[in-house]
């Protein structure tokens, strides 16, 4: 099924050809890649930043449930040395019958005998306190029965001052969730975006995935974490080492992904694929807890910790060797390293070491996941500094495209909350709300970020590719870049070698471009910033798009190519007309008749240039006329100061506008040479961002300028600087003469009536190329 | 200076052509003027006696003055080709410039400001302008692909970058801390490159026209 290389521009191929091609070129690849059909991931990349943020208000949604949802007393529990005390007690069931500072030494329901409140219950963090399982194991226990005399319709505290009868709540208020326990569900949230969202762009990437996993490995640790540590004073045991082991599992996965990422990143230490194989020996420490393989916490779930730290310094320390010839790999590799080893390295030092001491470090422990949220920061930073993971700016832009999406949702879901609360409002105030507020906003946003395809149908792609063709001074090149951003969005485009046709590729991630002798070919990156794949509808647009760029080029070029013909002739008829009898007249006639018609040749000769077809640059422009006025000044004896400040940007003026400038210059310092005669001459040229300004300054000693008679030389001046938006005046500064002249700066960009529109490398041949044209040279002389 | 002998005013409107005559022989004192109304009589008149400077206009009745000016530079070399034409820009001297020519004249000029402007070319002075500079730099861009192609020296190009920005020969030398025959120099290398760069184009063009059997 293979086809021919055809010629693109003018060439519409049929939507059934590509998507035969497209077939053909997959079964290519996969026959290339020696594997049978492989399942892959057909996901674009904004579904996958949606399945991450619908995971995360999972896991959200479930530790916010979990922990409302325990029986309360609405106490803070405190421990010093072997008593615990109450610390705080809040508005509920105790309140008035516990105070602050009041031992509790044990607890019963009404159906049992009761337990030993003992501070080792109110530890925040089991696996910080306790050396081996067994232990934990009992602790646990206590748990349980902590929380069963917790549902029982009546407490009964043992204090000092006797026995103190408490009806708990069934649940705990929302309210009542500390600080730390949104904190910590926060920096779980942050590594699974964080991490989901590099994946998401760059899912053929090991290193990607890897760090994908890591974000992974947070959320779990950090959301079990939160549960556990912030419960009031008991959850279920069972619940409690479920937790427990999913905490301790995250934070093996998180260790383990990271090894395996700078076993890949930035560059692939050795062909051996280690990534399976490390991730799946700390998923089997990480198994090895629940199951109780062994009982020392030191060794399965402390050890393989404090071992891959050492092992991701040592793996650190050999990418740093591998990209020492890379100075921007290696400011990435630095980057990712500062974040990691700061971040983790912090964690350790006052969590872990800590632990390891025989000190309680729980308390601390749920702030201390926020260094890991910082890696994930640190890392996103570094995207956009160094790309990292090869990810750009492009990235933070999908980013915001994917946030301001979620951003609707939420004022959805404010609106909802908000009529609810009030339910006393009138329907009436409620509609108002709606209709006012609401809805403006909620459309402002949406079409802020979403983008509708707006290049399906016909009339909109014409509006597309006769707006980019509208802007003359762009080449075609350029053009059908800005065409193809237009129509698909692309988060960024990509090399593409000579050879590529139009295709989609990876999965949809990718749109291939073919190129032919005008445009190179290309290579789109995530349709529509990352919010849909590319498909082979897209590829069926792509051929009408060009198409239709191809017809309107053609036709632009045509005329342009016409214009210059019809401009070609004016100037040879100028040429031989009056050119020729001007000439004659010169060389016949006696000064200083002649010197006047030389004059007119001058000026002749600068219509004739200022039809050429392209825009003179303003540095070009610039140095001619220095070159005729440092000429002339030379001739007259006059000693020039030429001045010229700014910076000249590449599009000069039209035609006629530099014509016009041209004409004012010249007439300022004829004027000066043959009337005023003065010793020194001097032009100052400024360019500001909003205009050319031009001064011309001699000594002069005659007539002041608002006597000057009104001569039809100087108003047709004035009203040539006028007609391109300039302004024209003569002024006496101290026995100086000043001529001052500016024009906009950049100019408009179509001057058609004024100038020449076109650009330069348009007109060089016909656009069948059947001949070239040259400017009057054949008949000049 | 060598001593002229002999000059060719090619020229077919007769009122410059009669200037032109009066100009050289201002110019040159004792020179011998032949006029030629078009190629076919020009052709003729270098074929009777060589000229040692040739005046040549570039559209004449029957063709372009450029190709009198690339036989000339073949067959006399000694001759001093200067082109005369109403516009000084590089579409129309450029080419005259490839094909040898030492110089031009702008033909509305006053006859006191050719023969000043005819002695100096014969002296050696370069044709500059802006345009030409910029033209000069162009082509001398070198391209990647091209690495066997002739370059400009780095004090060559600075001197046309000046020239491109308006400078006068003597700003020129000045700005660069040199004497004005040491930029004329730098200007003169560039125009002999340029002829290089001309014949090797020319080579290469005819051998891709198959003018040039590659095998012998």
């Amino acid at each position: 099924m293979r086809q021919e290389p055809r010629i693109i521009f003018g060439a519409r191929h049929s939507a059934r050809n590509d998507r035969s091609a497209l077939v053909a070129g997959l079964r290519d690849v996969r026959q290339k890649q020696g594997v049978g059909v492989r399942p892959v991931l057909k996901l674009a990349p904004a579904s996958i930043l949606l399945a991450a943020a619908f995971v995360g208000a999972g896991v959200v949604t479930a530790a916010v449930w979990i922990s409302t949802q325990t029986p309360s007393l609405g106490v803070s529990w405190r421990a010093d040395g072997e008593r615990v005390y109450v610390a705080h007690v809040r508005a509920g069931p105790a309140l008035g019958r516990l105070r602050p500072g009041q031992s509790v030494t044990a607890i019963a329901g009404t159906a049992d005998s009761g337990v030993t409140l003992e501070p080792v219950d109110l530890t925040p963090e089991p696996d910080m306190v306790f050396k081996r399982y067994s232990a934990m194991d009992e602790f646990f226990e206590r748990q349980s029965r902590l929380h069963a005399a917790l549902q029982s319709p009546v407490v009964e505290l043992l204090t000092t001052q006797g026995v103190i009868q408490v009806t708990p709540r069934p649940d705990r208020a929302l309210s009542s969730l500390p600080p730390v326990f949104w904190f910590q569900l926060v920096c779980g949230l942050i590594g699974l975006l964080a991490g989901a969202s590099v994946w998401a762009y760059r899912h053929r990437d090991p290193a990607a995935r890897y760090y994908a996993l890591t974000g992974l490995g947070l959320m779990s640790f950090a959301s079990a974490a939160s549960v556990y540590s912030t419960r009031e004073l008991a959850i279920d045991g069972r619940l409690f080492m479920g937790l427990s082991a999913l905490n301790e599992m995250g934070a093996l996965l998180f260790c383990g992904g990271l090894i395996a990422v700078l076993w890949y990143y930035p560059t692939r230490l050795a062909r051996l694929p280690a990534g399976p194989w490390i991730v799946g020996m700390y998923l089997a420490f990480g198994l090895a807890i629940p199951l109780r393989l062994h009982d020392s916490v030191e060794l399965i779930g402390h050890m393989p910790i404090m071992a891959g730290y050492l092992l991701t310094l040592a793996l650190a320390a050999a990418q740093w060797r591998k990209t020492r010839n890379d100075p921007l790999e290696r400011a990435a590799l630095r980057w990712f390293l500062l974040s990691w080893l700061f971040g983790s390295g912090a964690f350790l030092g006052f969590v872990y070491v800590p632990a390891a001491l025989g000190y309680d470090s729980g308390a601390i422990q749920g702030y201390a996941f926020g260094f890991f949220a910082l890696i994930h920061v640190g890392v996103a930073f570094g995207v956009l500094r160094y790309r990292l993971f090869r990810l750009d700016r492009w990235w933070f832009v999908a980013w915001a495209v994917f946030a301001g999406g979620l951003i609707v949702i939420a004022l959805d879901l404010l609106l909802i909350y908000v009529l609810s609360l009030n339910a006393h409002l009138s329907l009436l105030a409620s509609m108002a709300i709606a209709g006012w507020v609401y809805f403006p906003i909620r459309q402002w946003l949406m079409s802020r970020v979403t983008t509708t395809h707006r290049a399906r149908s016909p009339n909109a792609l014409l509006r597309l590719v006769t707006g980019v063709l509208a802007r003359p001074e762009d080449d075609s090149q350029t053009a059908w870049r800005a065409l193809l951003s237009q129509a698909f969005l692309p988060a960024r485009f990509g090399h593409a070698p000579p050879e590529t046709r139009d295709s989609v590729a990876e999965n949809g991630l990718i749109l291939n471009v073919a190129g032919d002798d005008d445009v190179p070919a290309q290579q789109l990156h995530f349709c529509q910033h990352g919010t849909r794949l590319f498909n082979v509808r897209d590829v069926e647009l792509l051929a009408d798009v060009r198409a239709l760029f191809a017809e309107l080029l053609r036709y632009r070029q045509g005329l342009e190519y016409a214009v210059a013909a019809e401009r070609h002739r004016v100037a040879c008829d100028l040429h031989d007309d009056v050119g020729a009898r001007l000439l004659t007249l010169a060389h016949l006639l006696d000064e200083p008749y002649a010197d006047r018609v030389r004059d007119a040749l001058t000026e002749l000769r600068s219509v004739v240039y200022s039809m050429q077809p392209h825009r003179m640059p303003l540095v070009d422009a610039l140095g001619d006329w220095r070159a005729e006025v440092a000429e002339r000044c030379e001739a007259a004896g006059v000693v020039l100061d030429w001045q010229t400040s700014g910076e000249c940007g590449q599009p000069g003026f039209s035609g006629g506008g530099c014509l016009a400038l041209t004409r004012v210059l010249r007439e300022a310092v004829t004027n000066a040479i043959r009337h005023a005669r003065p010793a020194r001459l001097a032009v100052m040229i400024e360019l500001t961002d909003t205009a050319l300004a031009c001064a011309v300054r001699h000594a002069y000693a005659g007539v002041p300028p608002e006597q000057w008679e009104a001569s039809v030389g100087l108003g047709s001046l004035r009203e040539r600087i006028a007609r391109h938006g300039g302004t024209l005046n003569w002024q006496l500064e101290q026995h100086e003469l000043v001529t001052r002249w500016s024009m906009p700066f950049p100019p408009p960009a179509f001057e058609a009536d004024k100038g020449s529109v076109l650009p330069s490398d348009a007109v060089a041949t016909s656009p069948d190329g059947r001949y070239s044209q040259s400017w009057p040279e054949a008949r000049s002389g | 200076m060598k001593k002229l002998n002999n000059a060719l005013v090619v020229e077919d409107l007769p009122a410059p052509r009669q200037t032109f005559s009066e100009v050289l022989m201002a110019a040159f004192p004792g020179i011998e003027v032949r006029l030629a109304p078009d190629l076919a009589s020009a052709y003729r008149a270098v074929a009777d006696s060589a000229p040692d400077i040739a005046l040549v206009d570039l559209g004449l009745p029957d063709g372009n003055g450029a190709d009198l000016i690339r036989a000339l530079r073949q067959d006399q070399p000694a001759c001093q080709c200067v082109v005369t034409t109403i516009y000084a820009d590089d579409q129309h001297v450029f080419p005259a410039l490839r094909a040898g020519a030492a110089g031009y004249l702008l033909k509305d000029q006053s006859p006191a400001r050719m023969v000043s402007q005819l002695q100096g070319i014969c002296n050696g002075e370069p044709p500059l302008s802006p345009v030409i500079a910029r033209r000069l730099l162009k082509i001398f861009e070198p391209e990647p692909a091209d690495a066997g192609a002739v370059q400009l020296s780095p004090r060559e190009k600075e001197t046309l970058i000046l020239i491109a920005k308006g400078y006068r020969l003597n700003e020129v030398a000045e700005s660069m801390g040199l004497t004005r025959n040491t930029a004329a120099g730098y200007i003169k290398s560039v125009y002999r490159k340029l002829e290089v760069s001309s014949r090797a184009e020319a080579a290469l063009a005819a051998s891709r026209l198959g003018l040039i059997n590659r095998d012998l």
